[in-house]
């Protein structure tokens, strides 16, 4: 069966945000609304008194899970699953009730103004669908284009193929919130610079 | 419903992080819509960063200037306030005021300063020259290049590039010193990457945990400013552990060459009686030749000596490798641990990798810039990379690891000519405005007081006392406020020719076309300095037409491939064409020449030799350095840059204010708890200098007494007052000595910080 996803490797991702800014650009959210963001995991800092704790980035964005949680909550069906995997919600149907940003377990949809109707006291909900028009136009995601790094490969990946490519690679992809059963479809290649990091930091002066 | 007509327009990003990434742009009915990587002939460079994706949000920016504004009679500067004019009588009230000043005080009294990236095109360079005005020039990025410059031949002061990016995959270890390139040169950093993948370790050094810092092998974080103490004793210890690659040395530098005792000059030909050098031979290096156990001519010696003491009539003379070992020798690991935090073991190792894991690939950034011994540090690096045979080769280099740099370039056919008068005088910007210069009026480019110069209270006060400033921007800037008349500019997206200009960049030789026309009622750079000149009646020099100029810079070049484009045949084919040059990365200084003076690295500066500084020399003595000063301001205060700007351009758009929102004193939370900071909570930065207010964030990816406020900020997007307040606006005699301007020691600047209390409020 098809099954669009992307697999993330966190050791080429620079937090740079090139992604979520492509999104922007290439769907046109409204202010304040991003579909795509890139999240610091360990803190915004690194805390010099262990070696252990530090940050890394990871870019954020709807997961197209298999078993989507948001899709039965949806009082009128406007949420349906394509038979590539993406999901996508369509803003017409959409009443705005907000039972699908409640469910999804990633927080990865938006509820804001409708763009095209802002005397609509009703909001609309909306989120990452993996750039579907330019997927049926036969390009990538527009955040795996812009990516400055590659971190990002889109693909139809079934439910094969999630390791690295390279045989030398010891590492496993992983989901996030696994445990919570959305089987979702963006996998991350974990970042293990930080591991083995040698840190040599100065003792402050009067030390 | 009415049809729209969607266009896409292929051009170069001119933002001045020298990403000069190649976009294709969605034009939807005259707007800009989209931008997104275009299909570059040379592959390996496809792809743009986050500020590129910005760019309609930054072009349809809400603060764009729309008209010329002139300053209301009666106010003062820095008051603001403007009325708005039609562009003749902006331009004809200025030719009046310019030509009245030149009148009454000479064509010098004309100051022209731009800021990078203002525009591709159109500088006011042309204008400036016929005017014969001064040119205020330097001043920042250009201290790591007069080291290296020193050292291995001027190019210029942009011009010392490390190997071209893909060659990272060459090394076996990269050093990235005082460099961010995951922020700030973000497309060339996956290069940084694949060769981490291929097995290559890549080496930080930065006393902030930056998001390079994040992705190293391995972080070295010494005391900020500390570097050039660092490098002398990585120096000693290839020197004192026998790590030298002598053949290499002897072959490629004039380590060999003598030093006299007496005055610190090199022994020449023309010195020693019975060398019989005359003219220019007689300028040669003399060594001492162990073939013939006497004095020869560099070029005629055999087996010159690397390590050689003699007395010779009375003088001294020692080898500049001698005199290097012995100017090192103090800085021993001890030593160098003691000034720069780290551990003896780690500056050992560090020094052992430029043999046991080369090639080495030492790229300096423009953080160890800002310091007063950015030169200093630079020729430090060149003879670390020197000694051990790091240069030149794939994989070994030393340069400034700047964005997309280093590619094969072949050169344009030249700007059309001016007559032989139209000459600019210069003056350096570190001493514009704090010495008696005959400048009576600035023409600026861009934001002089917020992004070139230090101690902005100082220079805001020459500013007030001038008798006309003009400010040219696509915003209005800081410098605005101080002007009497502000023009507005067209950005470089936008024009009223097809095209804007054509570059070199990454192999390829590029068109950067125009992609909308101009915004309400901005003129592009270049109108605006041609509609002045044909004021001032020079219009002859001005009467080429933009696509005109491409075609002879095109048709003009010396290499036959770019000789038969024109502008039309590049658009044609797609805006971009890859050069005739080898895929192969290329290696800077691969034949081992070098445009010095002898055609040799010259570890030994000898015009510094009069100030003791012929080889470089750690003398302690900066204002952030612990013993001086740190009592009364303990803190050291930096200025890092961020993605989503390039130095001032992208701080309007609305886009990353929403991630970015405001700007932030980022201080280590030790510091913070000492002076009762909460994170978030109104601070007060401040020095004798002046003082900025800002909210403060906790943050220990600076280490304890470093603290930092992102350039760029625009000043009223501070609370109060503005970072340039406190920045430390010394000069450099050893800078000046040997170039003849300083360069900017923007982070060799102490601060302190207090809550702002409501009270003080």
């Amino acid at each position: 069966m098809s099954r669009l996803g992307m697999r993330v490797d966190l050791n080429r991702c620079i937090g740079c945000w090139a992604c979520a800014a492509a999104c922007k650009v290439e769907n046109g959210t409204p202010p304040e609304v991003w579909w795509q963001t890139v999240e610091v995991v360990g803190g915004d800092t690194v805390d010099r008194s262990t070696t252990e704790i530090a940050k890394t980035y990871r870019p954020r964005n709807c997961m197209q899970c298999a078993d989507a949680p948001c899709i039965p909550v949806c009082p009128v069906d406007a949420i349906t699953k394509r038979p590539d995997g993406i999901v996508d919600i369509n803003a017409d149907t959409c009443i705005g009730c907000s039972k699908c940003a409640t469910a999804c377990p990633y927080d990865a949809i938006t509820m804001h103004q409708r763009p095209d109707d802002p005397a609509n006291a009703l909001p609309v909900a909306s989120k990452c669908n993996f750039c579907a028009p330019r997927v049926d136009a036969g390009q990538q995601p527009a955040c795996v284009d812009a990516c400055p790094t590659n971190a990002i490969e889109f693909g139809d990946f079934g439910d094969e193929g999630l390791d690295p490519d390279h045989e030398d690679d010891p590492r496993r992809a992983e989901r996030i919130g696994e445990e919570l059963g959305a089987d979702p479809s963006i996998w991350f290649l974990p970042h293990t610079r930080l591991q083995d990091q040698l840190r040599s930091i100065a003792v402050p002066p009067d030390a | 419903m009415s049809s729209t007509q969607t266009r896409h327009v292929r051009t170069v990003c001119s933002a001045n992080c020298g990403g000069r990434s190649f976009l294709e742009c969605e034009v939807v009915d005259s707007k800009l819509t989209r931008v997104r990587p275009a299909p570059m002939p040379d592959s390996r460079y496809q792809g743009m960063c986050v500020r590129c994706s910005m760019l309609p949000a930054w072009l349809y920016s809400k603060e764009r200037l729309k008209y010329p504004l002139m300053r209301e009679p009666g106010s003062k500067r820095g008051e603001a306030q403007f009325r708005r004019v039609s562009w003749d009588e902006a331009l004809d009230t200025l030719t009046a005021k310019f030509t009245e000043l030149r009148e009454k005080h000479g064509n010098a009294s004309i100051g022209f300063t731009r800021t990078s990236g203002a525009s591709p095109l159109g500088d006011y360079r042309r204008l400036g020259s016929l005017l014969q005005g001064t040119s205020i020039y330097g001043g920042i990025d250009m201290g790591v290049h007069m080291g290296l410059n020193a050292v291995l031949g001027d190019v210029g002061m942009f011009g010392q590039d490390t190997n071209e990016w893909p060659d990272r995959l060459n090394a076996k270890t990269i050093i990235s010193w005082g460099n961010n390139p995951a922020e700030t040169s973000m497309t060339s950093y996956k290069f940084i990457l694949d060769a981490q993948e291929a097995g290559a370790r890549h080496i930080v050094i930065d006393p902030r945990y930056s998001s390079t810092a994040v992705q190293a092998d391995w972080w070295i974080a010494p005391r900020p400013g500390t570097d050039l103490a660092l490098a002398l004793a990585l120096i000693r210890v290839v020197v004192a552990q026998g790590l030298v690659d002598t053949e290499f040395v002897l072959r490629t530098t004039n380590a060999a060459a003598l030093v006299r005792s007496d005055n610190g000059m090199l022994l020449r030909v023309h010195d020693v009686p019975g060398l019989g050098g005359v003219g220019e031979s007689g300028d040669g290096f003399v060594v001492w030749d162990a073939g013939i156990n006497g004095l020869a001519p560099f070029h005629e010696a055999t087996r010159p000596e690397l390590s050689h003491t003699s007395v010779i009539g009375g003088l001294t003379v020692a080898t500049v490798y001698d005199r290097l070992v012995e100017s090192v020798d103090e800085h021993t690991l001890g030593v160098a641990s003691g000034i720069t935090g780290l551990g003896e073991q780690d500056i050992d190792d560090l020094a052992r990798c430029f043999v046991d894991d080369a090639p080495v690939t030492l790229g300096f950034g423009y953080g160890v810039d800002r310091y007063p011994t950015a030169d200093a540090l630079s020729h430090a690096g060149a003879i670390l990379a020197l000694l051990t045979g790091n240069i030149g080769k794939p994989g070994a280099t030393v340069g400034v690891q700047s964005h997309g740099r280093g590619s094969h370039k072949v050169p344009l056919g030249r700007d059309a000519p001016l007559p032989s008068w139209a000459r600019m005088v210069s003056l350096p910007t570190a001493q514009a405005g704090r010495e008696p210069s005959e400048i009576r009026a600035l023409f600026n480019m861009g934001d002089f007081l917020n992004q070139r110069i230090a101690d902005m209270n100082t220079m805001s006060g020459w500013l007030s006392e001038l008798d006309y400033v003009v400010t040219v921007d696509h915003v209005w800037n800081t410098t605005s406020a101080w002007s009497d008349l502000v023009l507005p500019a067209s950005t470089f997206l936008e024009g009223t020719e097809p095209y804007r200009d054509v570059v070199m960049e990454r192999n390829c030789v590029i068109l950067r076309q125009t992609v909308v026309p101009p915004l309400e009622e901005s003129k592009p750079d270049s109108e605006i300095e041609r509609l002045i000149g044909e004021r001032f009646g020079f219009g002859e020099y001005f009467s080429e037409s933009i696509t005109e100029r491409i075609d002879r810079q095109l048709s003009e070049s010396s290499d036959p491939l770019v000789s038969t484009l024109s502008a039309a045949a590049l658009a044609k084919k797609g805006g971009a064409v890859r050069l005739a040059v080898p895929n192969r990365p290329k290696v800077a200084f691969s034949d081992q020449k070098f445009s010095t003076p002898s055609g040799r690295a010259e570890l030994y500066v000898e015009p510094l030799a009069e100030l003791g500084e012929a080889l470089p020399t750690w003398r302690g003595d900066l204002e952030v350095t612990p013993r001086r000063g740190a009592g009364k301001y303990p803190l050291t205060f930096v200025q890092n840059h961020v993605r989503q700007r390039a130095h001032s351009t992208f701080y309007n758009v609305e886009w990353s204010l929403e991630i970015w929102p405001r700007p932030v004193l980022e201080i280590n939370p030790a510091d913070a708890k000492e002076r009762c900071i909460d994170d978030g909570e109104l601070v007060e930065v401040f020095n004798d200098r002046g003082s900025v207010t800002v909210h403060a964030l906790l943050n220990s990816d600076y280490p304890p007494s470093m603290c930092s406020i992102a350039e760029g900020w625009k000043a009223s997007q501070f609370v109060a007052g503005n970072l340039q307040e406190l920045t430390n606006p010394s000069r450099n005699a050893r800078q000046e000595k040997r170039w003849g301007h300083s360069n900017i020691a923007y982070f060799d600047t102490r601060v302190d910080v207090r809550p702002v209390g409501e009270q003080a409020r």
